[in-house]
Formats: structure tokens, sequence, C-alpha cells
């Protein structure tokens, strides 16, 4: 066998680079024919084989080899090309390039999650997270028969819409007179009794649910209507949407509503407080279009204005006196003045503090907290917290807490439960650490135990972090961490879970109305 | 190349003229006339004269240092382009761009910096041999550019690629205030001949000496195609600059004895020395109104 | 391990010298050891004097008087390339290129023009310690009337260094010494990898790539030369690993400073990070830094940073050059600290 070896030429240098190799590897060679081209301290060299035989690189060129080093050896026979092969410096994580993947961490991240293979995404260029969020979209659009026309282009990565937008095309569509008749007399409607306008929505092709009220003077005029059932408006509301206006079940609005747009999806078992003001200008825009998810919460006197798509994420939070704006409006932007038109994203869970507000085109991430009064003009990244005008990402929105931390927090529930019940003047007995912290309410035992492991007394109702066996008839469980109700309770269940709502904690499955008990 | 039987007339009036012009522009800058700085060529003018007769305007290249105007004024004759051009006029030679020591006219360049413009002469030649010209670059050095090392570079070049450059050192025995004794080591002709240059070398101030030792060396080189190191041990009356001058006045006055324009002057008749005056004094005069009237030259 | 899909820099260079030479009998080479089989330092001229031995030149080492000798050529009208085989060693012909070569035709009115070329590797990251090592173009840039271009290896080449022998200005062509070995990548459908690539119709063109097509990027890099694959890689870092993306300007002409591309760069990103592997003060970072806040302030949304060598020498050891000289992380830093800084 015969070593190709980087010989060193001059004192001053260790290292030279390999700059191409001039024949294949396991090439046949003869010898004295020049095999690579090395480039050292002053010049750039050929270097011959020494021989005849089987040449086997042992470098890749393009790399910096040391001097002294063998870079290739020449087999002379079979058995020497197979023990030369094996001399092979296997590859350093260095030497392989990140560039062999195209996609970024994120996009890799994502993928992973939602099960989209990469390779499936043709595109030209780096495949970034907006990427599979688009294939993410794709794959939900072709599984289901709606697609989402009016939020194209935007990314709902992180945000769990509304049912309504899979309705059907015809779903609600009112009568088209009747329709006119809303819309040019509107008074007149006005002044009818609830259960008289929701007679008059069905008889004209609107789809309400049981058990809707809409308040004094209240008003929907669309030409498609949609309203689940249990949902409720408070007096003089005014819902004006030129294509659609489609309400979840139990959702409730306060007094005074004014919401005004193309298109609102509105999700299930939203709490939306007094004086919300959503439309503003631009609101007759093709964009404009509101979706709210369930569970989520807009507090008194919020303005959200809709001439381009506003999505509000399950279970964000949009609290009293904030405000999101799509648009502003100035001087030309020729000029140089800010003339800008753009969605904003709150992504699932995210909150909005009191009186803050979200400029055109931010996307606050999933679970990310927006401190009161800040003015967000950049994007927040999901689970952060923002604080100041302009809003900066200061920290995280949340903390890991431990197993006995929960557990040590459950019981201070439990007791400041106690503490409400008897105040309330509820008959309850001492709170005591028997099986788990609880006492007696109603005839019905409350009490928290970490890990449920299924039967017990009955009736109860049992707070845990983790319910791991099966639940009797006249016991509820609520599991707090996996946010699931087992059993039944009645109104002490009710009242139990309807505490653990004003502290956070929302039961699935949802929208679930309190109708009132114990607290 | 002038004919010999009107030669000593030719070079007496080069050289007349020369000096006229260089007193015109010391008068001319006292008057305030003149922008920026001079450098006169006043006791050196049977050089410029000897050597450039034998050249070749059309052909032959000239690059000159900070100290040109004598060989300028011999190579080109363009008196109104040079005295307007170091008047700061829109008619100079390089449109009042270059001033006194940048010029460029034809075949003719100057340059500012000792030493620069050696290689610059060398490249010259190796173009114009290239070429086929069969064109003399000739440099003017002084004994000062001899303190500059690209001469050496410059020498060595010219003689190991065989170019036709005529180097010409005029040692006036002064780097500026400096003494030659002071700023020069050696010998300065072995400095060519270490090279392997052919060196000729001459202490005169008769432009007739001047003009024969010239004639030989451009010969040789036309004949040989290689370079030739002239060496012209001169001295200059006017200060470096003006006003900058520390020398003895006694030693000025010696060297005044020897005054080319005194030697080559008395080998004419009065008549004809006479004429060849009043012809030099009214062009001078005529140029110096001309130049005088013309437009100052302005910023785009 | 098989034959580069591209051909190396150094054969691109070579050949374009090949083409300008049988195209235009005016041409020189002058330069060290420049003649075959030897074919200079860094090979670009092999076979040229093989092929025209009339008008390449292997030379003393002269580079003061070369640089005077290639200016007499040009002023003369021939077309002289001069090789100088360490870009360091350009000091030496400066007092030619400050006093005369760049000079001339201004000074003597437009009556001359000097078009020469000086061919030179800059550039370290080789271990040749202090003097064999330096980026010194910032010391051109300060001179009027020549022509500063820096070839990267994802320019034309052979046509850049044609288009700098038909040029009638002085032009000092800056090569880099690790470009020589890498293949010359040039954007085909208009794409890089997998980065989008714009080039100016210029002589000497400008080069931006961007990893969104030109939309909305985070910061514009400008760069040049042996600096151009370092930051190719900070930015292919910086897309992978955090989804930040900038554009990148990769400028071949260095002077006169024709910005154009970095202001429209800029105009869509809001922010500059200049990258340089010469010393940082004074220099190009410096230079274009002062332009884009004069010419595009408004666009700036954060100040700008410049990555350049610490104001040292480059020492020979590894350890001590890898820490003087600008590296793909630097260059990712400091685009990750213009993130921090929120207008």
């Amino acid at each position: 066998m015969l070593e190709i070896v980087l010989t060193r030429e001059d004192a001053n240098t260790e290292f030279a680079l390999l700059a191409e190799w001039l024949v294949e590897d396991r090439a046949e060679v003869a010898q004295g024919q020049p095999v690579c081209v090395v480039e050292t301290t002053k010049a750039t060299v050929e270097i011959e084989s020494p021989g005849a035989g089987s040449l086997v690189q042992l470098y890749d060129d393009g790399i910096e080899v040391e001097l002294g080093k063998t870079i290739a050896v020449v087999a002379e026979s079979a058995d020497e090309l197979e023990t030369a092969i094996a001399r092979r410096e296997p590859r350093s994580a260095a030497e392989s390039k990140p560039t062999d993947s195209k996609a970024t961490k994120k996009a890799i991240e994502l993928a992973e999650r939602h099960g989209i293979d990469l390779a499936s995404i043709e595109k030209r260029g780096f495949i970034t997270e907006k990427d599979v969020e688009a294939a993410i979209a794709k794959a939900a659009a072709t599984a289901g028969p709606s697609t989402q026309p009016a939020l194209a282009g935007i990314s709902t990565a992180g945000v769990s819409l509304p049912e309504s937008l899979d309705l059907d095309e015809d779903a609600g569509r009112l009568d088209e007179g009747f329709f006119e008749s809303l819309r040019t007399d509107p008074e007149a409607f006005r002044a009818l009794s609830s259960d008289e306008k929701i007679e008059r929505y069905r008889e004209n092709g609107a789809q309400i649910g049981e058990g809707v009220a809409f308040g004094l003077r209240t008003i929907l005029v669309a030409p498609r209507i949609v309203v689940s059932p249990g949902v409720a408006i408070g007096p003089d509301g005014t819902v004006v949407c030129e294509e659609l206006v489609a309400i979840g079940e139990l959702t409730q609005f306060g007094p005074d509503l004014d919401l005004r747009c193309r298109r609102a999806y509105i999700g299930a078992g939203v709490w939306a407080g007094r004086s919300i003001r959503i439309g503003g200008g631009g609101h007759r825009d093709p964009w404009a279009t509101l979706a709210v998810g369930d569970l989520a919460f807009i507090g008194d006197e919020a303005f959200i204005n809709v001439c381009r798509p506003v999505l509000i994420g399950r279970e964000a939070f949009v609290t009293m006196r904030s405000m999101i704006v799509t648009h502003n409006i100035g001087h030309s932007l020729l000029e140089g003045f800010e003339n800008r038109f753009a969605p904003v994203v709150l992504e699932d869970r995210a909150q909005l503090g009191l009186g803050a507000v979200l400029y055109a085109g931010v996307r606050i991430g999933a679970e990310a907290i927006v401190a009161s009064n800040s003015y967000v003009v950049g994007d927040v990244p999901a689970r952060a917290f923002a604080i100041g005008v302009p809003a900066k990402v200061t920290g995280s929105a949340a903390h890991t807490l431990s197993r006995s931390r929960q557990a040590e927090l459950a019981r201070r529930m439990v007791d400041e439960l106690h503490e409400l019940l008897a105040l309330r003047g509820h008959d309850v007995s001492a709170v005591s650490d028997g099986d788990g912290r609880g006492f007696d309410v109603e005839g019905t035992r409350v009490y928290f135990t970490p890990s449920y492991g299924g039967g017990g007394d009955s009736p109860a109702v049992v707070l845990t972090l983790e319910r791991a066996g099966d639940v009797p008839d006249g016991v509820g469980v609520l599991d707090l961490l996996g946010r699931q109700v087992h059993g039944s309770g009645g109104i002490v269940l009710d009242s139990v879970r309807e505490f653990c709502r004003k502290r956070g904690i929302r039961f699935e499955p949802g929208p679930w109305r309190y109708q009132g008990g114990l607290i | 190349m002038t004919g010999l039987s009107t030669l000593p007339a030719t070079l007496y009036a080069r050289m007349y003229f020369i000096r006229r012009f260089e007193e015109t522009l010391l008068d001319l800058f006292a008057q305030g006339k003149l922008v920026g700085t001079t450098h006169t060529y006043i006791g050196q003018e049977a050089n410029a004269v000897g050597i450039v007769d034998h050249l070749e305007p059309e052909r032959d290249v000239v690059f000159s240092n900070h100290r040109c105007h004598g060989h300028y004024l011999a190579f080109t004759d363009d008196a109104f382009g040079l005295l307007s051009e170091v008047m700061g006029k829109a008619t100079g030679t390089c449109g009042g761009k270059g001033g006194s020591q940048h010029l460029c006219r034809g075949n003719f360049y100057s340059n500012g910096v000792l030493g620069s413009i050696v290689p610059v002469a060398t490249g010259i030649a190796l173009a114009e041999k290239k070429k086929g010209t069969g064109a003399v670059s000739t440099v003017f050095l002084g004994d000062g550019t001899l303190g500059e090392g690209v001469t050496y570079e410059s020498l060595n070049m010219a003689s190991l690629w065989q170019l036709p450059v005529l180097f010409v050192v005029e040692n006036n025995h002064y780097a500026q205030s400096t003494p030659i004794e002071l700023e020069l080591a050696g010998s300065i002709a072995a400095r060519g001949s270490a090279f392997g240059v052919e060196v000729a070398e001459l202490d005169t101030t008769d432009v007739a000496e001047v003009h024969e030792t010239a004639g030989w060396a451009v010969a040789r080189i036309r004949e040989t195609g290689e370079p030739f190191f002239l060496v012209l041990h001169t001295y200059r009356f006017s200060p470096h600059s003006k006003g900058d001058d520390n020398r003895d006045p006694g030693e000025i006055e010696k060297r005044r004895e020897r005054d080319p324009l005194q030697i080559a002057g008395d080998r004419l008749g009065p008549a004809e020395r006479e004429g060849i005056e009043q012809a030099a004094e009214q062009r001078l005069a005529e140029t110096v109104a001309a130049a005088d009237e013309a437009p100052a030259a302005e910023a785009a | 391990m098989s034959a580069p899909s591209h051909k190396r820099c150094v054969q691109a260079l070579n050949e374009g010298l090949h083409e300008v030479f049988a195209e235009r009998d005016d041409v020189y080479l002058l330069g060290e050891d420049v003649l075959d089989p030897y074919g200079g330092a860094f090979k670009v001229t092999q076979g040229l004097s093989d092929a025209f031995p009339d008008r390449v030149l292997t030379t003393p080492i002269s580079e003061g008087g070369l640089f005077g000798v290639a200016a007499g050529m040009s002023l003369r009208g021939l077309r002289p390339i001069l090789e100088i085989m360490f870009g360091d060693f350009i000091a030496l012909g400066l007092d030619q290129v400050v006093n005369g070569i760049s000079k001339f035709r201004e000074m003597y009115d437009d009556q001359v023009t000097v078009p020469l070329v000086v061919r030179t590797p800059m550039g370290g990251r080789r271990g040749y310690g202090p003097t064999h090592s330096q980026s010194l173009e910032k010391l051109l840039l300060g001179i009027p009337n020549i022509c500063v271009v820096a070839a990267s290896e994802c320019h034309d080449l052979g046509g850049l260094l044609a288009n700098a022998v038909d040029d009638d200005r002085p032009v000092f062509f800056i090569e880099n010494k690790l470009m020589y070995g890498r293949p010359n990548r040039r954007p085909e459908e208009g794409h890089i990898g997998e980065l989008a690539v714009r080039e100016t119709g210029t002589r000497y063109p400008a080069l931006t790539f961007s990893g969104t097509d030109f939309t909305e990027a985070s910061a514009t890099i400008v760069t040049y030369g042996g600096m151009v694959p370092i930051v190719l890689d900070a930015v292919t870092e910086l897309i992978l690993e955090r989804e930040l993306f900038c554009e990148v300007v990769a400028l071949s002409q260095l002077l006169p400073m024709e910005l154009e591309p970095v202001f429209e760069s800029v105009a869509r990103t809001g922010a500059l990070v200049t990258v340089e592997e010469g010393t940082l003060t004074g220099g190009f970072g410096a230079e274009i830094t002062a332009r884009v806040q004069e010419e595009a302030w408004s666009d700036l949304r954060r100040p700008v940073q410049r990555v350049a060598a610490r104001d040292g020498i480059i020492p020979s050891a590894r350890p001590l050059e890898d820490a003087m000289l600008p590296s793909a992380g630097d260059v990712v830093e400091a685009v990750v600290a213009l993130e921090a800084v929120r207008s």
C-alpha cells in the first residue's frame, strides 16, 4: 500500500488546503499521475501518485489538512483496498454542514408536532415555520369540507378558531325581503320582545338555538344569522354584519354591544362584558373578519377595529378597555408617514391586560401576557411577558410549578372555598385533613386529594391533580390539571366548578354556564 | 536636431528664453500673479537645451520633475501654456489643475514627487519598446533623487529588460537646501555602471559640450535599445524655490563666472546676440500679456 | 469527493486572463514568479506565459518600481496587469498610486488615461502571519480616481477581470486567498443554494441575497470578497436556528462607492450590519455607515453594527488568528444584538 502524505514544505505552515481531487475516489491511477491539488503557503501544487493502483481518498476536498498527514493511499490489491477504505476518517459533526437541511429548527419542531412531512413541502428556498403552518392549514382544509377564504394569507397556527368557520354556505340565510326590512326599518324590529324577535328570525331562515335571549332593543342585521343554543345578548345591542354573524353555544354579551363587520365568527362559551365596540373604520372591507375562539373573554368597553382580520384564540383574554386596531390613517405614505393595514392575532390563551393596545400587524403568541396599558407594536412570542410603551419582552408569562406546590395551592383553594361558603351562610363543617383536605356542605363532602384512586363516599365533590380510578354515582371529580369533569354532583359540583373557573381553571367539556348555586 | 551652422544661435536663443522666462516668473510671483510655488531652472539651461535638441517631440518621451520648466520649454516651446498654467489660467497646459510641477503636453510629462517619476519613465520605455516605436524615454533626475530607492529599482529593470531610457542626473549640488556632502555617498556615475548601464559624465556649463555628449548618449540608445546614464554636474543660481536660499553668496558669485548663457552668448556676434535677445524679450512680453488676460481656471 | 460541479475560482480567473489576452493584444501581465511552469504563487497565471510569451513578464522583487512601470505602460496606451503576490505588498507601491496613477488623468486635465489593473490577493485564515494576511482595501478607499474591485466566489470572476482590463480607470482587483480553491458559485435560476439572488447590471455588479425572496427581513448585511461565504454561512445559521432572515449585499465595486443596492435593501429591512475582514477603524464599514445614515436615515430603525477585525496585527498561530478575524459567529452575534435593540 502506497501512502500519499502532505509533506511539510516550510516551517511556518501547519495546514494546507486540499483544494481539489483530480481523480474519483477508488479510481485506478498510474504512477506519476496528478491526483490532487493542494494549496500551501505560497504555492498551489499538484500531487502525483507514487505508484499504480486504486486511490482511496482519506479526506474530502475543500478542507484543511494538517501537514504530515496521509491524505490518500494507493491500494495495490483488493485486500489492501479494503484496509484502505477502513482508514477513512469518520466525518466529524463539524464537517457535516447544517446546510444539509433547508428547514429551520422551528419548522422542524412544528412539523413534528403536527405530523407534517417536510419533504412534502415544495419550495425553492428555506422551509420556515410559516411554510409548515401553511401545510397544516392545507392539510386541515383538504380534510374538512370548508376552507376559510376570509382568513387567506393569515397564519392560524396557535389559534383555535370557532367551529362556525366551517358552516355551510347557506346556513342561517335570511329571506331577502326580511333582511331588507331589518336594514331599512330596524327600529320596528328592535321594539319586539326577545321571543318575538327569535320567532321572526327563525321564520325567515335564521338558525336560532334553544334558550337564546336577545335583550331589549337588541337587533342582529345580517344576511346570514346562526345563533347557537343558550346565547344571550344584553339590551341595546346592535350587530350589523355584511355577510354573516355566527355565535356559539352559551356565549353571552353584556349590554350596549356594538358589533359591525363583514363576518363575525364568535365561538362557544365566550364571555363578553358591556359596551363593547367592534368595528370602526373599514368594517365593511372585504377583509373585515372577526373570529373569536371558544371560551374567550372580552372585557367591558373593549374596542376592536376590524378592517383587517382579527383572530382571537380559544380562552384568550381581551380585558377591560383594551384596544385592537388593524389600521391607522394619516398623511401620505409616499411622504414617509405610516399607513398600515394589517391583521391582529391573539393566539390561544394569550392575555391582553387592562387598557393595553395592539397595533396593526402584531401577533401575540399562545399564552403570552401583555401587561396593562402596554402599547404593542411588534410580535410577542408565545409564553412571553411583554410590558411597556412600546412593549418589550421582559420575561416569561408562566412558570412551571412542582407537584407539591400545585397540591399546596389546591389545598388553599379548599380553605378559601370553605371560608366563602361559611360567609355565604351555608352550613359547613370544619376543615379536616383526613383522606384529603375537605369539609361537608349541604350533605356533600368536598375535598382535595392529590391523586383520586376511584370510589369513595357519596355524595362527594373531589378536587384532584390526577384521576386514576373510576368515578361511582353521586361523586363528581374535578381533574384540575387535566381540566376534565367526571361524574355528577348537582349544585355543589357546579358551585365548586364556578369557584375554580374564577381561578382560571376551566373544565372540558365546555362551554358551560353556571346556573347559580351555593356561591 | 538643429543643423550645425545655426546650432550655436539656436541653442543660445532657447537658453536665453528659458532664463528670461524663469526670471519673469519670479517677478510675477513677487507681484502675486502666480499660484502656489515654482522651482526655477536658472543656471541649468545648458542641460535641457543641449539634450532635448536630440529628441523628437513626436516620437520620444520626456518625464521631468518638479524643476521642469526648462525641460518643458526646450521640448514643447509652449511658453503660453506653461505661463498660464502657473498663473492658474484656464488656458494652462493642464487647465490650471497641475500648476508648476505637474505638466503634460504631447509626449512630455512631469510630476512632483522625487523618484516617483523614474519607474514611470521606465514603464514608458517598456511600452514603446513593445510597440516598436523606437522612442527614447528621457527622465530627468537630480542629485536629490538619488536618495529615493525606486530609482535603483528602475535602473535594475531598465538594464535587465534592455529598455531605451536616458537617465539624466542633473547634479546641482543641493537637495533643496542640503549640500550634496550631506545627502549623497559614493559615486554618482558608479550608480549607473553598477547596474550595467553605460555612463557618461560631464562637469560643464557649456551647452556645446552637453549637446555633443547627449547626442552620443541618444545615439547609443537608438543603436542598442539599451539605457544610458548621463551625469551632468551643474549649478542653479536661483533658490530651490523662492527666497529659500541659505547658500554662501560668494559661492554663487563664483559659479556665475561659468554662466552657461555667457559661454554660449560669447560665441555669437553682438548683433546676432542682440537680435535673439530682443526677439525673446518681445515674445516674453507678449506671452505675459496674453497669459495675464487669459481667463482664470474656474471650477465646473 | 467527485469533481466539483463548478470550476474553482482560480480556474475562473485563469480562464478570464487567457480570454482577455486572446482578445486584446495591448494587455500585458507583470509580476513576480508568474512564468510557467510555476505560473504564479497562487497559480492564477498558469499557462499564460507559455501562450503569450511576449506579454507576460516576470519581474524583480520591486513592487514600488513595478507600480510605476505599469503606470508608464498605461500612459503609453498599453493595458498592463500587475500581479502583486500578497496584498500586503501594495504598501510598497502606494506612492505611485497616490501621487501618480490616481492623479495623472485629472491633473493632466484629461489628456491621458491610466488603464492599469493591479491584481492581488488579500485575506488571512492561512496562518501566514502579520504581513501576509491583511485586508488592506481600506487604505485604497481614501484614494480618489481609482476603482477598487473585490471579487467574491459568487461573482463572474473572469467577466469581472475582463471588465477591469477594459476599464479606462486604474483598477485594483482584489482577490482572496481562500477563494482561489473554492468553487465559483454563480446564481442559477436566480438562486445560489436556497437564497434568491439579484445581480445589478453594472460593470462590477453587486449581488443581493435574500432568504425571503426580497420581502421582509431583519437586517441588511453588506460585505465583500472573502467575507461573502462566511456571511452566507452566518445568514444560513440565523435562518435555520432562529428564523432570522437577513439580506446580504455582496459588493464587488468598493470604490467609487455605489451603494444603491444597499439603500434598496435597507429600505426593506431597516437595519444594517457591515462586515469586513480588515481592521475596524476607518474602514469599509465606517464609510458605508456614514453614507447610509446620510442617504437612508429615515429607513434605519436600529443603529448600524460593524463587524471587522480587531485593531491589531493578525497573529500567525491559529487560535490567535481566529480570535483576531471576524467569524460567522461574530456576524450572528451582531444580527442578534440588533434584534435586541428595538427603536
